[in-house]
């Protein structure tokens, strides 16, 4: 058991700088999720935790001891890869046992911990399996398998579930926090997948570009992002955006297209005339009378999903082409809007994020 | 299998009879009858005959030939010797080049430099390899023998047999390396990345990943190489054995290709000469079938 403390670190290849010092302390059995898109980063970060790329700046420690120069397999780390990395020519059980055999356990002691682990993950029956024989899923159950069979301090998983199909990801999404929370075993796990995101982590570490744009819980980012990139980048549908102007002594919005919105009690002083990004969610607006419509849409796609149902449109005198401009309303699921239709809306009290217009943080 | 063999052909075309196709394989077809069955007919058919060193008289003699083969103590030896020096080749440069290939792999800086490098003496002729050597090793002139000298060894091939037999596994070895190498470091590059992490944070030193995970998952490329091996060394050592010692001294580092060579070339015995090659050719014939049969159907995972 032990913690991960993050402090400072870059990376760079040649002069090219890909992480801009992260620093984040990660508590013991926490369970942290590093999301963003592509490229920006997470699994770098990632694999110098785990000692596959050289620290170009700052420090790694676990468990209170600086691992910069640490082999991998001193680290007391354990890691699942995206695409299982289960050695071929092995069957689950020597897979499983790999690793053990190189710790010098006793005969006794790996048969035992094997056992334990397939019976944990149910792959008992698949022990004398070759990889190539099991199914997606079963394949990553044993790369778990072979993680916990080391008993290590720190799990490590880089975007585990990115090969499996959409209801078996549900399944072992369920299963690995099920199972962290049993071990109590401090985890880091990348993805850009952001339900997963949301839904695993103790803590999530948004990046963006090589910086940690938040770090804290799934729940606060979600409500109070600290940048217009998190904004954007937790929530589906993503954010709707408007850039606007602070009017009315700090009451206001005027926004660009014309339209008007009450601030309401949100926080912003002395910033009559400031330019602003403004940022509502598709769940915070209020379908309304046309006379108190703080926006009218005329819709122009609609998304029925059951549950809930989605309606695209435009305002007036927006481009009415560009769907990466169209504002989204999440309606109720028997909802039924009509594509030409004209939909009055109103944000609603709490609905509102203020963004700086040049660096994009939050307000 | 994955698939039958049905299972593509979900729509069977059908052509008309056409010239075509058959004009488009003519010009292998042509090249294969006339530089490849007939003078294998040819060497067949000699291997029955005894023609005298003009060629003015020719006997049928049916098996004779093999049977004076199968009675001749030196064939008999240039066969354990052409074994012997196969395996030996085919060992060496199996193994130096899976070691090269095993540190080209890891390599970052100036790899494609070293690679390079490493692949070069395949395009070097094999008469220029051995020639090559003949000139490093040379009693009187040679800088090896020269250096080998001066701690006292009296290095001379040209007197010594195991010396000479030393000396053409060692061309033919350096030789063969770079082909070996290139097979060895595409099998390496082909084995996913993120298996050597897993098997590094599992806690297997370079050594051990190489022999428990790497040295695994490259057999069927080591079988290949093997098969392949022993041919070249089989067969396409002539020019080096020609170019270091002509097959001497004393018979020492005739191989069974070189002795066809000698005996029909240098000895006349056309017919005796036949009959080995076609031996030869029965040889080859076996290795390929070994190839297909268990070798293409290859250790995969």
């Amino acid at each position: 058991m032990a913690g991960v403390n993050i402090q400072n670190i870059k990376k760079s290849y040649g002069s090219v700088e890909v992480l801009h010092g992260i620093n984040v302390d990660i508590k013991d059995g926490e369970f942290i999720v590093i999301v963003g898109a592509s490229g920006c980063g997470k699994s770098t970060l990632l694999r110098m935790v785990a000692g596959l790329e050289q620290i170009t700046e700052g420090d790694i420690s676990i468990g209170g001891r600086i691992v910069n120069e640490v082999e991998p397999k001193d680290r007391d780390i354990a890691m699942v890869f995206q695409n299982y990395a289960l050695y071929p020519h092995m069957s689950v059980y020597q897979n499983m046992a790999y690793g053990l055999k190189l710790m010098n356990l006793s005969k006794d002691e790996i048969e035992a911990r094997v056992a334990k682990a397939a019976d944990m993950l149910q792959i008992g029956d698949y022990l004398k399996r070759r990889p190539r024989e099991l199914s997606g899923g079963q394949r990553q159950r044993v790369a778990m398998g072979r993680a916990i069979v080391r008993e290590p301090s720190v799990f490590l998983f880089d975007e585990p579930l990115s090969n499996l199909d959409a209801k078996l990801r549900v399944t072992m999404r369920l299963e690995i926090r099920a199972l962290q929370r049993r071990l109590d075993v401090t985890s880091l796990y990348v993805t850009h997948d952001q339900v997963e995101a949301m839904t695993l982590a103790d803590r999530l570490i948004v990046l963006n570009d090589g910086y940690a744009e938040q770090i804290d819980t799934p729940l606060n980012i979600y409500e109070k992002p600290a940048s217009e990139f998190v904004a954007g980048f937790i929530g589906s549908p993503p954010m709707n955006f408007f850039t606007g102007t602070i009017s009315g002594n700090g009451k206001q919005l005027e926004l660009d297209t014309g339209s008007i919105m009450q601030i309401g009690d949100y926080p912003v002083e002395n910033s009559h005339g400031r330019n602003v990004r403004i940022g509502v969610r598709a769940e915070k607006f209020a379908p309304c009378n046309k006379d108190e419509a703080e926006l009218v849409l005329n819709v122009a796609a609609v998304e029925t999903l059951g549950s809930e149902t989605l309606a695209h449109g435009f305002a007036d005198n927006t481009d009415s082409n560009d769907f990466n401009n169209s504002i989204v309303v999440k309606l109720a699921g028997d909802a039924r809007p009509v594509v030409g239709e004209v939909l009055p809306v109103r944000v609603m009290p709490d609905g509102l994020h203020l963004f700086d217009m040049e660096n994009g943080k939050r307000i | 299998m994955l698939f039958s063999p049905g299972e593509f052909m979900l729509k069977r075309v059908h052509f008309g009879p056409s010239w075509l196709p058959f004009a488009l394989v003519a010009p292998q077809i042509f090249i294969t009858l006339v530089f490849f069955m007939w003078p294998a007919g040819q060497a067949i058919f000699q291997s029955f005959l005894i023609e005298d060193a003009f060629g003015l008289s020719t006997e049928f003699v049916w098996l004779d030939n093999f049977k004076d083969l199968w009675n001749d103590q030196h064939y008999i030896d240039t066969f354990s010797r052409t074994a012997f020096f196969s395996l030996m080749v085919a060992f060496f440069s199996l193994s130096i080049a899976l070691i090269l290939a095993g540190m080209a792999d890891r390599v970052v800086k100036f790899a494609t430099a070293y690679r390079t490098m490493l692949i070069w003496p395949y395009a070097v002729a094999p008469v220029l390899a051995g020639a090559l050597w003949v000139f490093m090793f040379d009693p009187t002139l040679g800088i090896v023998a020269y250096t080998l000298d001066m701690f006292g060894y009296d290095w001379n091939h040209k007197l010594n047999g195991g010396e000479a037999m030393a000396l053409v596994i060692m061309a033919a070895t350096w030789k063969q390396i770079s082909y070996n190498f290139l097979f060895f470091l595409a099998a390496m590059q082909s084995i996913p990345k993120s298996l050597i992490e897993a098997s590094a944070i599992d806690g297997a030193g370079p050594a051990r990943r190489f022999w428990t995970i790497i040295f695994p998952l490259i057999t069927p490329t080591t079988f290949f190489l093997l098969v392949v091996n022993i041919v070249y060394a089989f067969f396409e050592t002539f020019g080096i054995i020609h170019a270091v010692t002509e097959g001497g001294p004393a018979g020492s580092t005739t191989i069974l290709v070189y002795k066809v060579y000698n005996d029909g070339f240098i000895g006349l015995d056309l017919g005796g000469s036949a009959s080995q090659s076609v031996i030869l050719m029965a040889i080859v014939i076996f290795i390929t079938i070994i190839q297909f049969r268990y070798i293409e159907k290859k250790v995969d995972y």
